[in-house]
């Protein structure tokens, strides 16, 4: 029980920058059509910010669903990352009896997130545990739900003029994503560049949008890896 | 609800779970080799990537004020603008790329 208070308070700062963010997801799902539960139903299913833009993008443009789905699972393949290291902290080699996950295991795994990640990674020794995680989840994933429907119920009061010139506003989200990401990590801008590039070429070449976004992305991704410069710590 | 995008939205959740649920269920530490971590490190930033180009160019009304948009959205994230600034700056852009043709 004081695990999970403490974990809901360490969750604070991340429902601070969760709320916005859902708030412009409801609010760009909301003009490419979908109705407030519909986004609602996106956020409380799917959970992972970038690829829900991505899937609203997609649906927006007709892409078929194997296409949508399969894009998903590339964008959000890193939580397993995450999940091997939380995974790995909470089994301490050695076997000492830890807190047993028993029903909270299921529940943190779906509410697992890079930000949520984070700041598990950051928290004391002692404080990590699974009451903690559910804490800190939760938290994270009701400012996110709620910040969607929030986000979507404001849509509607959107003026017309302001409303036709959010065609943008998917591609800004996408860029305020890449950019300071990037910053952070000059070395890795030929992946996105490259991705782009053959992006376009594959789809001049008659490929379908979806197709041509999983392929360029395993392009983008695989040319990054080939020959990247030794990284000694993981940037999750 | 649409059945079409309930089903594709629940078919996302099933694939973003599986990756977040599988290593933590198995009982053993788990290890990818350095070239898979690489692959998976990079994904995020190539989907970004490619979704950002070519399709920024087919914004209504024109590609300028698209590629206005996201010029704007790109410095104003360089400088550390919060998400919402970023998205709202860059709407701002691509309205006044519209005025000015």
């Amino acid at each position: 029980m004081r695990g999970l208070l403490i974990g809901l308070r360490a969750g604070v700062p991340i429902a601070v920058g969760y709320v916005p963010i859902a708030m412009a997801f409801g609010l760009l799902a909301g003009e490419s059509g979908l109705t407030v539960v519909e986004s609602a139903w996106m956020s409380a299913v799917v959970f992972a910010g970038a690829s829900q833009f991505v899937g609203v993008q997609m649906w927006a443009a007709g892409a078929a669903a194997v296409h949508i789905v399969l894009t998903t699972f590339l964008v959000n393949l890193r939580h397993l990352l995450m999940s091997a290291s939380l995974a790995a902290r909470l089994r301490p080699p050695g076997g000492a009896a830890g807190e047993r996950p028993g029903p909270l295991l299921p529940v943190v795994a779906f509410t697992l997130t890079d930000e949520t990640f984070a700041v598990a990674s950051l928290a004391a020794e002692g404080a990590l545990g699974w009451t903690y995680l559910l804490g800190l989840h939760l938290m994270a994933y009701g400012s996110w739900v709620g910040g969607t429907v929030l986000g979507g119920a404001a849509g509607r009061l959107l003026p017309e003029a302001l409303s036709a010139s959010m065609d943008v506003a998917l591609y800004a989200m996408f860029t305020g994503l890449l950019v300071p990401a990037l910053r952070a990590m000059p070395g890795r801008a030929r992946v996105p560049l490259v991705a782009a590039a053959a992006n376009a070429v594959l789809q001049a070449a008659g490929w379908s949008q979806g197709w041509a976004l999983v392929a360029a992305t395993l392009a983008g991704a695989l040319v990054g890896a080939v020959g990247a410069p030794k990284e000694a710590a993981p940037d999750a | 609800m649409r059945e079409a995008l309930f089903w594709t939205v629940l078919g996302m959740g099933a694939v973003t779970y599986l990756p977040r649920l599988l290593p933590l269920l198995a009982a053993e530490r788990v290890t990818f080799p350095p070239y898979v971590l690489a692959l998976l490190r990079n994904i995020p930033y190539a989907v970004l990537g490619a979704l950002i180009f070519p399709g920024v160019l087919d914004v209504e009304p024109a590609p300028w004020a698209g590629l206005a948009g996201v010029g704007v959205a790109a410095l104003l994230a360089w400088l550390r603008a919060p998400l919402l600034v970023v998205l709202f700056g860059a709407i701002a852009a691509a309205l006044l790329a519209q005025g000015a043709a």
